[in-house]
């Protein structure tokens, strides 16, 4: 093994120059090709960000990649329309935090139960909630509406938070974790201490988990926050607007006007995401990774 | 509960652990006479939540949506009668509906095929021994970056940028020449429909490419090593080695994409609401999921819900023969099988 690694090592040293060029060279077409990709990914944001520094007469004179000086002004013009920026940013809040903290708390509950305990038909269970997974949202869209409108919770967050209770999603995460991470010596050495299950799932097994936890609510977070077809179609009245709600009034004609100002609007609708994103892009990559990288 | 018991020693000894508590079991599973407290009953106690929720606020809605879906239930109608498949076959004589169907398929493979295309390209190359890359970091976390923005944000953003004479990104369409000073996007089929699957393509390159990129780094370094020892080259590396092994992971990308394209709404209804129209009450770039919605709920609309649950069942019926064909086609199966025995084999070493 030594040798042939030695051997390999020699090769190596040896490259002659013609290789060594063809090498650099696709290096730097392989920079050069990410570099553009870059720039498509960052400029559309840039683009609108400049564009929510400018004036109108500005943005009609053509295209800018230097921001301008009129944000305070589109930041008026926004607000004296009474853009609801502020109230939807806090029902997102509302939203987002309620609906992931049920998700989180009973999705680690029901992996939970798939790992720690065996009882008959476990099985069928589990894979009947991968089978969920598959099924698309819409199929149960006006189902939905029509229940939550008999319920008489239309127009409340209710609908919006407590079917977070069943993410087969996130069931499926926390499984794959228990999976690699759960050990039952500790819950058995707790039971026999005489602790309860419940006591000893919210004492020992979540703060067990806090990394899986951790990752998983970032993406609850996100993906509540994002959500558009629920609220869309279960909130009617302005005051309760949440953020991805708010863009669509931008396009109506008391903000489109303005075309700073309405640029302006958008950008403050991304601006929680680019900071969420900036603090935890590394945890979101690698929850990626844990979630579809390995099966 | 008493049946539950009779099967769980075989159970148990089945899975290869919990030998113990299953020989604690067995005699009250055996007697049978007496119910008998077992903690193993946690276990189902604990998935109750998740179940009666989902019955609730996810299954029944489904079955309701069936069930509506067969009745003439639309607008303020209170008395709902049962008609039959006629919402079926309204629906199968809509020029509308099969355009909507067209759109959402046109538009999904226009964003895929690219996406996945690049996703792999880009995977390859941030997982290439050989060009080893810097800032790989920095890349891929800009890649992801637009995935995680709100898609009515990037919808509405994009709305500004390829506006006519005052977007940013029209202009610069204009002055390299691909369009002529005064053309607008919006009024045209193919121009605003290749702009919705762009910024589909934009919100969801970066996600397959993560994604993948994952799988290929999962791989055992050793099969590498011994390609290397056996002098594979680049392509020979890629295309025998990392793809075959990725396989179950490209299936998920391609299941997953398929199934989230053929919903896709939030970008196709704010960009453009689904516009422009075209003849015969056709629309250029309404998806399936945006008829749906306009048909129930959309302001001015004439609450058909019965024909938006039709809708919606054609949409699921779709869904499933999709997903089934992809993952039958690609022999999924077999694939987990041999990753699961590499995984028992090389389990140790790869953690």
């Amino acid at each position: 093994m030594n040798r042939e690694a030695e051997i390999r090592r020699e090769a190596r040293r040896e490259v002659p120059l013609s290789q060594r060029v063809k090498h650099t060279v696709v290096q730097t077409l392989i920079y050069i090709f990410c570099v553009i990709m870059l720039l498509l990914c960052v400029m559309p944001i840039w683009l609108l960000f400049v564009d929510a520094t400018r004036s109108t007469t500005q943005i009609n004179q053509g295209m800018s990649l230097l921001p301008s000086r009129y944000f305070g002004m589109n930041w008026d013009t926004l607000m004296d329309h009474d853009f609801p920026i502020v109230n939807a940013f806090f029902n997102s809040v509302i939203i987002s935090f309620c609906s992931t903290g049920l998700s989180l708390y009973f999705s680690a509950l029901t992996a939970y139960a798939f790992v720690a305990y065996r009882y008959k038909g476990q099985n069928l269970l589990y894979s009947i909630i991968l089978m969920l997974m598959m099924i698309p949202g819409q199929l149960s869209m006006i189902g939905f509406y029509k229940l939550v409108v008999d319920m008489n919770i239309y127009d409340t967050y209710i609908p919006l938070i407590i079917p977070a209770i069943a993410g087969p999603g996130s069931v499926f995460f926390f499984k794959q974790y228990f999976n690699a991470n759960f050990s039952k010596d500790i819950v058995e050495a707790a039971r026999i201490d005489g602790a309860g299950e419940f006591r000893i799932y919210n004492t020992m097994v979540i703060p067990s988990i806090v990394p899986a936890i951790a990752t998983q609510a970032i993406f609850g977070i996100v993906g509540s926050w994002n959500n558009y077809m629920g609220p869309l179609m279960l909130i009617s009245t302005t005051e309760k607007f949440t953020f991805p709600m708010i863009v669509q009034l931008l396009k109506t004609d008391r903000y489109n006007t303005d075309l700073g100002a309405m640029a302006l609007g958008v950008f403050m609708t991304i601006v929680p995401l680019l900071v969420i994103y900036a603090i935890f892009s590394r945890v979101i990559i690698n929850g990626i990774a844990i979630g579809g990288g390995k099966e | 509960m008493e049946e539950l018991k009779t099967d769980f020693s075989a159970q148990a000894n089945a899975e290869g652990e919990g030998a113990e508590a299953a020989s604690s079991l067995s005699p009250s599973g055996r007697k049978k006479k007496k119910f008998k407290w077992d903690v193993n009953y946690y276990g189902i106690l604990f998935v109750i939540p998740f179940f009666v929720v989902y019955a609730i606020f996810s299954a029944y809605p489904m079955v309701y949506s069936i069930f509506l879906s067969l009745t003439d239930y639309a607008g303020y109608n209170r008395e709902i009668s049962v008609i039959g498949f006629e919402n079926f076959t309204y629906l199968l004589d809509q020029p509308r509906f099969w355009q909507a169907f067209y759109n959402t398929v046109i538009m999904f493979l226009m964003t895929f095929a690219p996406q996945l295309c690049f996703g792999l390209i880009f995977a390859a190359m941030f997982t290439s021994k050989t060009y080893k890359m810097k800032l790989k970091g920095l890349f891929k976390g800009v890649y992801y970056l637009p995935n995680i923005i709100t898609a009515t944000s990037v919808a509405v953003m994009f709305y500004t940028l390829f506006q006519q004479s005052s977007g940013g990104m029209w202009r610069v369409l204009v002055n390299l020449g691909f369009i002529e000073d005064g053309y607008n996007l919006y009024l045209y089929e193919w121009p605003s429909r290749i702009l919705v699957a762009f910024i589909s393509f934009w919100q969801w390159f970066g996600s397959t490419m993560v994604t993948l990129s994952a799988g290929i780094l999962g791989i055992n370094p050793a099969v590498y090593e011994a390609a290397e020892l056996d002098g594979a080259n680049q392509r020979d590396v890629f295309f025998r080695i990392t793809l075959p092994i990725i396989r179950p992971i490209v299936v998920y990308c391609v299941v997953t994409s398929t199934i989230g394209g053929l919903q896709g709404f939030d970008i196709a209804y704010l960009f453009l609401g689904g516009g422009p129209s075209l003849s015969g009450g056709r629309y250029a770039t309404e998806t399936i999921a945006v008829y749906i919605y306009k048909m129930a709920f959309d302001t001015g609309g004439e609450m058909k819900y019965n024909v938006a649950s039709a809708a919606s069942v054609y949409l699921f019926i779709v869904c499933m023969v999709v997903s089934v064909l992809l993952f039958r086609l690609t022999n999924v199966n077999e694939e987990k099988q041999a990753k699961r025995a590499e995984k028992r084999i090389w389990g140790g070493e790869r953690a």
